[in-house]
Order: structure tokens, then sequence, then C-alpha cells
């Protein structure tokens, strides 16, 4: 009975009804749609590397060495030596251990040497592995492997031959190695990660880039005239000795879980060289964490909006309430309670917040199934349409809450009203 | 509840003392000794803007709580009753016709002449399982059949006023208070609206306290009391 008071009295007033709706819906659309970015941004970004165990580097910190090994962000420290790779490849808690060699750039996109286990032992978003789109991954010393994002921005065809820069800069030239082109023989597929904007060679073609002239090879043929216009591309198994002086870097995976701390402090504790072996997902939680504080701020706008709907709700509930006297006193002459009167006003309030939520989840995952693809294709950010999470939830019940709470102040001043009104007709 | 019989009146007010607000010392707006509604009784009250005829039905109807004395309806002293039953005593026994503006504007005829049967389990027992059908007699009888479906705030004041007898007299009330009814309406309405408002009382055995400032119907009436004479406060300004 009082339910249908309440909505009929809300009908009546349908257009000032549907606003209030609505700017409560948009600041509950908006709220998700923060949250949604915000928790999707943290779940890429913490699911860049996974089923990593240990990076192990020179000791320059866990954050640098996050960073330039997974994002590619900051200067490359300096190298480790090959044997330290060697020796904990044949530590008995080892599973694998691949290197990880950067310091070469291609028209601004970072060039990586590493070995095939690396494209078998990489993983991402949990399970996911690198795949290619086309072509192999680099065999032999010459050979380039190239990320999406590198292949699509410089229109790359598996077959085309590239110049790999020695150093980081994005000018080409100065220091181009014009004698050793490499050959893209593949490219991969699509990660949303770093991945894409990497150029992967071989650590021998590393090597061979920072030796001087064409890649030496202490088997085969000495090279020929017609060989240095057409510069050979031996396989790496040609090359005698390690396939590099040193790395910067090393991916480890260990053979059980409980080892890892173990043996992350007995690399950090090596006497022979300088290590760091961090562990990526406490490194990843910490990198985040200072990410994190700009989103406080973002936060607080949004509970701001969030608090401005409930005003208008407020207003616009407390704006009829003079008009509305009448109605009050007829309900009163008919014997309903100033409780009841109360109550009805409490009513609204929670049926405005209830059709706000609603309609501002409707709003939100309707925006959300849109820009999902848009999303995903300009920024490589993958917005999962997932039910919501338990932050969210519990800011839609404060909406609701907080809604029947203004419902309170308008409730309180029309019992308040019907007391002392006594059956008066004030008009 | 006293016995039904003829003697009991329907209002019994006796030394009553009233004024709005909590303060004690507040200059009093009723200070009646005796007023008295014998059951079967249609009273014309009239009295000068001001001087308390609408708190008086306030008083009585258990919606303003006096200071001082009795108010006995149907033989039950609402001083004695707890706010609470003094509202559901209200929705039982109590019809209530406004000046204007009766109806609440967003429910149609029907469902505002059905209000009463929603609100008290008393008066939905006494039309039992026909409540709609006793709504459409009622609003037959007052002219209103064809705008039953309209919503209340579509009508003319004189079919607003007479879904308010309608909503007033369903549940068969045994009191209807009627606070200036007619005074929205033109002159010959006036009369037409009495004679309905009358032939559906006698119908229901209800008794009428009708209220007014205006004294040219008060021939229709079988008592007509002066406010202000039994009235001891004099609060004209
Ligand atoms: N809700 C109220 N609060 C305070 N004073 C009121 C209230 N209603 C009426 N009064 C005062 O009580 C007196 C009687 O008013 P009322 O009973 O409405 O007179 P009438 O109905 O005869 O015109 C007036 O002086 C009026 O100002
Ligand atoms: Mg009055």
């Amino acid at each position: 009975m009082i339910i249908r008071l309440s909505l009929s009295s809300l009908n009546s007033r349908r257009l000032a009804t549907a606003l209030t709706v609505l700017s409560l819906a948009l600041s509950v659309a908006l709220l998700l749609g923060v949250e949604q970015v915000r928790t999707g941004v943290r779940e890429s970004f913490s699911n860049t590397i996974s089923g990593t165990d240990l990076i192990v580097g020179t000791r320059v910190g866990q954050l640098q060495l996050i960073l330039f090994t997974v994002f590619g962000i900051g200067s490359t420290p300096a190298n480790i030596s090959y044997d330290t790779l060697e020796k904990y490849r044949e530590h008995p808690a080892v599973e694998w251990a691949v290197p990880f060699s950067l310091g070469d750039s291609h028209r601004g996109f970072r060039v990586v040497g590493t070995t095939e286990e690396y494209f078998e032992k990489y993983r991402y978003r949990r399970d996911r592995g690198i795949r290619l789109a086309e072509g192999t991954v680099p065999k032999r010393i010459l050979d380039a492997t190239v990320g999406h994002q590198v292949a699509r921005e410089l229109d790359y065809q598996v077959g085309q031959k590239i110049i790999i820069t020695h150093g980081i800069s994005g000018a080409p030239g100065i220091s181009d190695h014009d004698d050793s082109p490499f050959t893209i023989v593949g490219i991969l597929d699509r990660t949303a990660t770093p991945i894409d904007r990497t150029v992967y060679i071989t650590l021998e073609g590393m090597e061979a880039i920072h030796e001087d002239g064409p890649p030496t090879l202490s088997t085969g043929p000495p090279p020929t005239a017609t060989a240095v216009q057409e510069p050979a591309n031996p396989s790496v198994e040609d090359r005698a000795g390690p396939p590099a002086e040193s790395i910067t870097a090393f991916f480890v995976g260990v053979k059980s879980r409980i080892d890892t701390l173990r043996l992350q402090r007995e690399i950090n504790t090596d006497e022979s060289e300088p290590l760091q072996a961090i562990i990526p997902g406490v490194a990843l939680a910490e990198l985040w964490r200072g990410i994190d504080m700009a989103d406080t701020a973002l936060k607080a706008v949004v509970a701001l909006v969030v608090l401005v709907g409930l005003l208008g709700m407020l207003i616009s509930l407390l704006s009829t309430l003079n008009e509305r006297r009448r109605e009050m006193a007829i309900l009163r002459a008919l014997g309903a309670r100033p409780k009841i009167i109360a109550i009805l006003l409490v009513i609204e309030a929670g049926l405005l917040s209830v059709a706000g939520v609603l309609l501002g989840l409707l709003l939100n995952y309707g925006l959300l199934a849109g820009a999902q693809p848009i999303v995903e294709r300009a920024f490589g950010l993958a917005l999962p349409i997932r039910a919501p999470n338990q932050f969210e939830l519990m800011a839609l019940l404060f909406v609701i809450v907080a809604g029947v709470l203004a419902g309170l102040v308008p409730a309180f001043r029309a019992y308040r009203n019907a007391l002392s009104d006594g059956l008066a007709m004030k008009v | 509840m006293t016995a039904d019989n003829g003697d009991t009146a329907v209002i019994e007010v006796r030394d009553l003392k009233f004024h709005y607000g909590r303060k004690a010392g507040a200059s009093l707006v009723l200070d009646i000794e005796e007023f008295l509604l014998k059951k079967g009784e249609r009273m014309f009250v009239y009295g000068p803007s001001g001087c308390g005829k609408t708190t008086l039905l306030g008083v009585v109807a258990g919606v303003l709580e006096p200071v001082d004395g009795i108010v006995r309806i149907l033989g039950q002293d609402l001083t004695e009753l707890s706010a609470a039953r003094r509202d559901t005593f209200r929705a039982d026994h109590i019809g209530y016709i406004f000046q204007m503006f009766n109806l609440l504007p967003y429910l149609s005829v029907l469902d505002n002449i059905l209000l009463p049967v929603a609100m008290s389990k008393a008066r939905r027992s006494r039309v039992g399982s026909q409540a709609k059908a006793a709504a459409t007699t009622l609003a037959e009888h007052l002219g209103l059949e064809s705008r039953l479906d309209a919503l209340g705030g579509e009508l003319s004041v004189g079919q607003q006023q007479r879904v308010a007898a309608a909503r007033a007299l369903i549940g068969g009330p045994e009191l209807i208070i009627a606070d200036e009814p007619t005074s929205a309406l033109d002159t010959d309405r006036r009369t037409a609206f009495l004679e309905l408002l009358f032939e559906e009382c006698n119908a229901a055995g209800a008794s009428l306290l009708f209220v007014s400032h205006d004294r040219t119907l008060e021939s229709m009436f079988d008592r007509v009391l002066e406010l202000p004479d039994i009235n001891r406060v004099k609060t004209l300004a």
C-alpha cells in the first residue's frame, strides 16, 4: 500500500524523478567505470609477466630491474657475465634459465637478445605464452622476430631487412650497422604487454652488432666479396664458444616453488659477482603501490560525484515537501500515523536510490560492452566484463544506504509537519 | 466502547482546553465547557475565520491532543489513547472532508475512494469483499460513475468534493466531519452537494459535524451552533 502510494507519487512527478534517478545513475556508472579501469590496469599490469620465479641481474634495485626487463623502461644497467647464467643453469633448484640482453634499439623499439627458450618459457596473463602470428622465432645470427606493434607501426613483413642501431636512441643513422642488416623471420601475436613493442634477436646476433665488422665465424669460409654484399646469416650453432660474453639479466624458473626464496638468497649473496634476484610478483606489487597513489585522488573525485548525486536527490525530495503538505494532511485525516508519512518519504528515497543504482549498472555495463573493443585496440588494455567485485558491491550498497539515510531528512521534517499542522490545509 | 443506544453521544467534549505547541504558557485557541453531538444528528457549526473551527475538528478527530479535558467519541475517550491508537480510531470511525484539495492527485478516483478501506481494517471488514462494488455504488449515487478512472487532479472542484464525500462514507464510519466542504463551490451547487451528503449519511446511519463561516446553509441542519458562543477564548482580530 505505502509502496504503491510512493510509486504513484513518484510517477506523478515523472520528470523530476527521472532527472534525480539519472543523475544518481550517472554517478554510479562513473564510480563503477573508474573501478573497472583501475582493476583492469592493475590486472594487465601484474599479469605482464607470470611463470617466471626469479629475474636475476646486477644490483640496481628491484624496481629498476623489473622496469627494464619487463617494461623496457629506464637505462640499461651493467651486464653480468654469461658464466653466471651457465652456473645457475646447473643449479639443482633451477628448472630453466633464459638470458636476456638489452642495449640496442630499432627505430625507437627495444631490441632484446635472447634464446629460443625465452619464447617457450615466458608467460603473461597467468598462463598465456608468446605465440607467433607468422614465421619463426630468431634462430640464426641475423634473424629478427618483431612484436605485434612493431610490425603494425612500421608495416613490416616477414622477409624484410632491417637495421639495428647500437644504443637506445631512436634517431637512425648515427651508429647504424649498415653492414649487418637483420632479416625479419617472424611476427609475434598480440600480447597487450611490452612484448608487442620489442624486436627479438639471438644473443649471438646482439654480440655481432657489438663486434667490429660483420659477424665472424670460427668455422665456415672467410668472408668473400659476395658475402659482403649479401651477408651470411649462419645458424647460431655454427658459432663457437659461448653465445655472448655477458648478458643484462636472466629469467629463472625453479623446479619447486619452495626453493624460490632460498635460491633468491643464494644468488643475492653470490660472491663471484654482485647479483640481485627479484621475485617478479613482489616487484610488480611494489611498483603498483607507487602508481596507485594517483588513483586515490581519482577515487576522491568519484566519491564527490556520488555525493553530489545523493545531494541532488535530497534537494529534490525536500523541495517537493512543501507542495506535498496537503497530501500529508489527507493521509493524516485518513488515519495514517506520522510515522507512516515519514516512512513514505524514506521509501521514496530508497526507491530512487535503488533505481539510480540499477540504471547506473545498466549504463555502466552498456558502455563497457561498447567501449571494451575500442579500449583494447587503442590502449592494449583488456577490460573484462565481470560481475561487480566486492568493493563495487560495497560502494553500490553504500549509495543505497546513503540514499535511504538522506531520505530521513525530509522524512523527519514531514513527521514534524504532520504533528504540528493538524488538519489545517496549508495552501 | 459503550453500548450503541440512542442516548450515547457520538461526540462528547467536556472542559476542553487546547493550544498549539508544547509550551505551557501558549495562549489557548479553544476553551469549551461542553460540546455534544447526538447519534444521527446533523450539526452546523459556524463562526468567523480563525475562531478555531478547524482546530476543534482536529481535536475531535484525534489529530490534535488537548491540553486538558475529555474528548469522548462513540464513548471512547481519545485522551486515554496513545497517538497511534488515536490514528487507528480515526481511520476506523471517522470520515473527514476538507475544504478543498481532498484528493491525492496521482491516484484515480476509484483508488482515492478506496483509500480508507486500505488504511482501516474495521472499514475493510465492513465493506467485506465488495469494496470495489461499494465504491462504485457510492460514486453512482454521487454522480461520479463516468469519472472512476480519471485521476484525482483531473476533476472539477465540485467533482472532487463529491469524491471526498464518497471516500469519507465508504466502510460506514459513524461520524462524518466536514470542514467547509462547500466553500469552494458555486451557490447552487452547494445545496445539491449537501443534499447528496445528507442522503448518504442517512443511508449509512452516520452523524454529521459540518463547519462553515457561511450561514446560508444552516437551515438544512438539525442543529446550529455558533462556535464563539461556546468557546470562552475570544481571539478575534
Ligand atoms: N498548525 C497551527 N499551528 C499554530 N497555530 C495554528 C495552527 N492552525 C491554526 N492555528 C491558529 O489557531 C487559530 C484557529 O485556527 P483555525 O482552527 O484554523 O480557525 P478556523 O478554522 O475557524 O478558520 C488561529 O488563530 C490560527 O492562527
Ligand atoms: Mg478552518
